[in-house]
């Protein structure tokens, strides 16, 4: 029961994100499917580092083949999926450490934060190269 | 020079300029402006965009023309984003002429945002859902229903007084986290659940995604100042926090 809720807590957060971004109303769908699924990946393999990376690169890859499927651009799709990872919580508690004046764990919780922002960027940085076309023969490339 | 092959390279300049005020990626407006001139047949286009601002130059009728703009003031609109996509794809494939583009561009640039009542309500929303998914009830909700509407308010009126995006980071963790704090004295909850929903909508998601969109298309001055936009933001945000939190506990 607090599972179902916190999921469907999770899949209206993304939504009303997207509506927040003026994200068109025909893609909010994708949208709270692909941010359950990455959010349920990350609490699945239980937090940590490879965690953060791999439901990044879940939300990363289905927004691609979403954006493939419907036609649209990735970053509609992409920007509210990927906001139920990012990690506030660990954001809170490093600074509820520091003004509680407990230096090493402030540190510790707040490495952890931003090595986790760090790995949900190396996992979108995987997914777009995935599915980036290379144009060789493009006149840009060739003058450069 | 002729009023046609004028409207191909102000199409092409105003897509280019929606993208950027819209929070686009810089490859997507560079892409964009290219692909348009391309159509149009103007030969020896080039563009060089950031995120604040664009030159755009190409040959009209024997002649280098070029368009320069200044963005000075962006927000996030993907519905423009995709608008202008969905019309610079009609030129390439389905033979949109030069006037109809522009008037198509012109239509989606003056285009009103949402109205505030329903962004209000959409921030309100994102932060008191946030606040369940993170362990929070029915007070943590209600609770944070409130401060997010609040914190869109406050939001809303620093981008009135035109305060510059960092400061505003700051004065927002700073605020979000006083409005919690305060709220839970009257109602009991978990602060972890309330102050952390209400900050999640004002993580800085899409610079993020941006600058690793940005970086992974090669454009990496777009890429570097984008990812600094977001460290910035993130760490002011949490600066504040932790300054209520310091203010809270006295």
């Amino acid at each position: 029961m607090d599972v179902l809720i916190k999921a469907l807590a999770c899949m209206a957060a993304a939504c009303f994100f997207g509506l927040i971004l003026h994200q068109p109303k025909s893609t909010l769908h994708y949208t709270a499917l692909i941010g359950l699924l990455g959010y349920a990946v990350y609490t699945l393999l239980g937090g940590g580092l490879l965690a953060y990376f791999l439901s990044g690169l879940t939300v990363g890859v289905l927004c691609e083949l979403a954006a493939r499927a419907a036609q649209r651009t990735t970053t509609l799709f992409l920007i509210s999926a990927i906001i139920p990872l990012v990690p506030g919580l660990g954001l809170y508690r490093s600074m509820m450490a520091l003004s509680g004046q407990d230096y090493s764990s402030a540190l510790a919780i707040g490495i952890e934060t931003l090595a986790g922002i760090g790995a949900i960027a190396l996992a979108l940085t995987v997914a777009t190269a995935l599915f980036s076309s290379f144009k060789p023969n493009d006149s840009k490339n060739v003058q450069d | 020079m002729t009023a046609q092959s004028m409207a191909a390279l102000d199409s092409a300049a105003l897509a280019a300029r929606i993208i950027l005020q819209s929070s686009g990626e810089t490859y997507r407006a560079e892409e964009t402006a290219l692909r348009i001139c391309a159509s149009f047949g103007l030969c020896d286009a080039q563009i060089m965009a950031f995120p604040t601002g664009f030159v755009l130059s190409a040959k009209v009728d024997g002649r280098q023309e070029s368009r320069v703009f200044r963005v000075q003031d962006r927000s996030i609109r993907l519905d423009r984003i995709d608008k202008v996509n969905a019309v610079s794809r009609e030129v390439v494939s389905a033979g949109l002429n030069e006037e109809g583009a522009l008037q198509r561009l012109l239509a989606i640039h003056g285009e009103a945002p949402q109205r505030m009542w329903k962004i209000n309500l959409s921030y309100a929303l994102t932060a008191a859902f946030f606040s369940v998914m993170f362990g929070g009830g029915y007070r943590e909700f209600s609770l944070c229903f409130l401060v997010g509407s609040l914190t869109h308010l406050a939001q809303t009126v620093l981008l009135r007084l035109r305060y510059p995006s960092q400061l505003r980071s700051f004065l927002l963790g700073l605020f979000t986290a006083l409005a919690s704090v305060a709220g839970l004295r009257l109602i009991q909850g978990s602060q972890e659940a309330v102050i952390t929903g209400v900050i999640m909508p004002l993580l800085p998601g899409l610079a993020m995604t941006n600058a690793v969109r940005d970086t992974m298309r090669g454009d990496l001055i777009s890429g570097l100042a984008r990812g600094a936009e977001a460290l910035f933001s993130a760490v002011l945000l949490s600066t504040g926090v932790a300054s209520a939190l310091l203010i809270g506990g006295l």
